[in-house]
């Protein structure tokens, strides 16, 4: 630091007092905007908090399946943000939630309320919608969706002279090794330490990283989850001095199939202990692939607590997991969030 | 204020719309000329001059070296398989399952062309993706109408492969 210039301000802790999940496989009864209402008031109030109070709402949805541009207009209001500071993350929902604890920590507001969503039963045919995600001059013309770039992925890590015939929706994968749509909307609220009462947090925020890789898969190895490892390099970058993977109790992993879930937890090199997507597997925990993520670090958060001092979330976005986030989470009621 | 409920009844549970949305994506010069070379039955990449590596499809920038790039290579028509897939699934306006589709970095190219790989039995999945593991040699074949699309190139299994 150089002579004369005042010490950087101290950034402050942040935690999660409360998360809200909503997960069914077609919700025929109530609009998209009635279901992010009901949990953005509900996740609001579990904090204490209501629209008048919260300092900011961060938005993640996905126009393209949801048939809404700029979702993050229509869905202002549902979520709680009229009159308020709103902001959509359209990238991934995991990025909402690091961008809502960036804010809170570079002292943009003392709460914010991070909502994602997604209603894919409402696009009539959602695989459809998914081939935009194909730039549009030359992977366009060919096809491609999350499910054939997972599976060219998993071909890296399989041996077609071992692997059996039971692949039945895109080889080497069966419907069970995939994630499962439905509609879903989460959130949280995150909070500044000093404005709540101690011990109302369900978890601290111990720190977070991302990156993302080349988009074109044939520019880049995807068997290697290069951007996981990039991830991993910026959360321990971080001022947080966040826990490294091998002291991790639990870790909850969105990824494009699971054997690439496998393999990244896999390269964490998690103690022996540690459990990995303890509330369900890829197929059996409803989440459209844009708030996989997120709903896997809120799950995260969920988890600490007794026995679980650290708990770390995995959100892959992107072909093949072209992005990766990683945010870990420390259990309440402790000053620096160890158990 | 009190909570009743209507006497008239329920009204209609959805609104089904469909979109015809149109777009015309420019091209730029690089890809319009790869896409070109496609027709004369060529394969084209483009030389980045910080990592050497020759970009297929030919790209105008790197983006490992956020620079442009600068010369045009013709590469080979024959590679190998870096990845595949068999689709068994259907996707509309994806090809009738079950059809394979790989990436195969092509000779005096560093990066893998995604296409359609053709030529082969798919009726029984152990004998086809045996004949497409990864490092499985390939050649890339051209449509006799090309339309300037990457539609216009596929894959097949190198003679004498498996
Ligand atoms: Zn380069």
């Amino acid at each position: 630091m150089p002579p004369g210039t005042d010490p950087p301000a101290p950034r402050p802790r942040v935690a999660v007092l409360a998360i809200r999940r909503e997960a069914t496989a077609r919700e025929e009864d109530r609009s998209l905007e009635e279901m992010i209402f009901e949990v953005a008031h509900d996740t609001l109030a579990d904090a204490g908090l209501s629209q008048a109070t919260v300092g900011g709402v961060v938005l993640s949805g996905n126009d393209q399946s949801d048939g809404r541009v700029i979702s993050c207009m229509t869905s202002a209001g549902p979520a709680g943000g009229v009159d308020s500071d709103v902001t959509m993350i359209a990238s991934s929902g995991e990025h909402a939630l690091a961008y809502g604890w960036l804010r809170l920590r570079s002292g943009q507001g003392d709460t914010v309320l991070v909502i994602g969503w997604g209603k894919p039963s409402e696009g009539v045919n959602p695989d459809y919608a998914e081939l935009v995600s194909a730039e549009p001059y030359v992977l366009r013309a060919v096809g491609m969706n999350d499910t054939i770039a997972a599976a060219l992925q998993a071909s890296r890590w399989t041996d077609p002279a071992t692997a059996g015939d039971t692949a039945t929706v895109s080889w080497p994968l069966t419907a069970d090794d995939l994630p499962r749509r439905g509609d879903v909307v989460v959130a949280a609220v995150l909070a500044v330490e000093g404005t709540f009462s101690p011990g109302r947090e369900l978890a601290w925020v111990r720190g977070a990283g991302w990156s993302t890789e080349n988009y074109e898969l044939g520019a880049r190895d995807v068997g290697a989850q290069t951007a996981l490892d990039q991830a991993l390099a910026h959360l321990a970058r971080g001022a947080d001095s966040a826990p490294a993977p091998s002291t991790w109790d639990s870790v909850e992993i969105a990824a494009p199939s699971e054997p690439a879930a496998a393999r990244a937890a896999g390269k964490l090199g998690l103690p022996t202990h540690a459990t990995v997507n303890g509330s369900g597997s890829l197929h059996e925990r409803l989440a459209p692939a844009h708030i996989a993520g997120l709903d896997r670090l809120l799950a995260a958060a969920g988890s600490v607590g007794p026995g679980t001092g650290t708990a770390a979330g995995v959100g892959f976005n992107g072909f093949a997991g072209q992005g990766a986030t990683v945010m870990v989470f420390g259990a309440p009621g402790t000053k620096e969030g160890v158990a | 204020m009190s909570t009743t409920t209507p006497t008239t009844p329920a009204g209609p549970k959805f609104y089904e719309q469909t979109w015809d949305l149109s777009y015309k994506h420019a091209l730029g010069e690089t890809t319009s000329r790869f896409l070109g070379a496609l027709t004369e039955g060529k394969i084209l990449g483009r030389r980045c001059p910080v990592c050497e590596r020759v970009i297929v499809p030919a790209r105008s920038f790197c983006d490992r070296d956020h620079c442009a790039t600068t010369d045009w290579v013709e590469v080979g028509t024959t590679g190998v398989i870096e990845m595949f897939t068999v689709v068994y699934e259907p996707f509309k306006n994806l090809p009738a399952p079950p059809y394979a589709l790989a990436y195969a970095t092509l000779e005096g190219a560093d990066t893998a062309l995604v296409g359609y790989v053709r030529g082969l039995d798919l009726s029984d999945q152990k004998t086809a993706v045996a004949a497409l593991a990864v490092g499985t040699p390939v050649v890339v074949k051209f449509s006799d109408s090309p339309t300037g699309t990457a539609a216009d190139y596929w894959f097949e299994p190198a003679a004498g492969a498996n």
